[in-house]
C-alpha cells in the first residue's frame, strides 16, 4: 500500500483528456508499461463517458468524478468515484458478439472492455457515491 | 482526430487519424452522414493513422454500417491498428466489417 493520488474532474467528455494524463503520469511511475497505461486510458474513458452521459446526463453542474490511483503489491489500484445516482453498471449484461449487424444495439461495449482490460473490477456504493475500483498487474502480459 | 476524405471514382476513402473517443465520435458520424446525403455509399475508412478507438467510435462505425447497408452501400475497414483491431475484435466487429490490409485492396474489392 502506498501512497493514493487524486484527481477531481468536472463531468463532461473534455475533462476525459485530463484523467488520462493523471493515469499517464502515476501509471508509469508505479511501474505500467505502455499496454498497461493504454488498457487503464481506454478503461476509464469508458467509464467517466458512461458516468457523463448516463449518469450526470451531460449536467457538468450535477456533481464530480474522481479518480483515485494508489499502488499495490503487484499492481496499481485506480478507483473512479462519482456522486451521480447509484449505478453499478458491472450488473449491465454482457453484449453478444456474434449478434449480427442489424440485432446489435448501441451500449454495453465499453465495460466489456473494463473487464477484459483490467485485471480485477469491482463496485460498491457508501455514502451516496458510486465506486469503481480496478486493479491493474505491472506484470507483462504474456 | 483528422479525417481526409478522396474519391477514387464511385468509392470514397476516408483516411482517419488521431484518437476516436467519446469527444470526437461526433465527428466521425457527421462525416459518414455528410457522405450519405451527398449520394457516396462505397466508403473505405482508412484507419491506419488512428492508434486508439473506444466503443463510441465502435458504435459509430456500426451506425454508419447500418445506414449504408438500407442503401446497398458498405463501409469497408482498411489498416487498422493492432489496437483497434483488438477491440473490434472483443465486440465481435471483425465479423461484421470487412477489413483488408490496404486502402487499395479495401476499393478493389467493390
Amino acid at each position: 500500500m502506498g501512497e493514493r493520488h487524486t484527481l477531481q474532474i468536472i463531468p463532461r467528455l473534455t475533462s476525459v483528456q485530463e484523467a488520462l494524463d493523471f493515469i499517464s503520469e502515476w501509471g508509469a511511475h508505479y511501474g505500467l508499461d505502455e499496454d498497461a497505461i493504454y488498457h487503464c486510458h481506454l478503461s476509464v474513458d469508458e467509464i467517466i463517458t458512461n458516468v457523463v452521459e448516463h449518469g450526470f446526463e451531460f449536467d457538468e453542474n450535477a456533481g464530480f468524478i474522481r479518480i483515485e490511483m494508489e499502488p499495490m503489491e503487484g499492481g496499481v489500484l485506480i478507483e473512479v468515484v462519482d456522486n451521480a445516482p447509484l449505478f453499478n453498471p458491472l450488473m449491465h449484461p454482457t453484449p453478444d458478439p456474434s449478434l449480427p449487424l442489424l440485432e446489435r444495439e448501441n451500449g454495453g461495449w465499453g465495460i466489456h472492455f473494463v473487464r477484459k482490460f483490467m485485471n480485477s473490477v469491482t463496485y460498491h456504493s457508501t455514502g451516496g457515491m458510486n465506486h469503481l475500483r480496478m486493479l491493474k498487474s505491472t506484470a507483462p502480459e504474456a | 482526430m483528422n479525417i481526409q476524405a478522396t474519391n477514387a471514382g464511385q468509392i470514397t476513402v476516408l483516411q482517419a487519424s488521431g484518437r476516436i473517443d467519446s469527444m470526437n465520435a461526433q465527428q466521425l458520424a457527421d462525416t459518414f452522414n455528410a457522405q450519405i446525403s451527398a449520394g457516396q455509399t462505397q466508403l473505405v475508412l482508412d484507419l491506419a493513422g488512428v492508434d486508439y478507438m473506444s466503443s463510441a467510435g465502435l458504435r459509430e462505425l456500426v451506425n454508419a454500417l447500418k445506414k449504408l447497408k438500407k442503401v446497398a452501400g458498405d463501409l469497408r475497414l482498411a489498416q487498422p491498428s493492432k489496437r483497434v483491431r483488438e477491440v473490434m475484435e472483443m465486440a465481435g466487429l471483425d465479423t461484421i466489417f470487412l477489413i483488408f490490409e490496404t486502402s487499395a485492396e479495401a476499393i478493389d474489392s467493390f
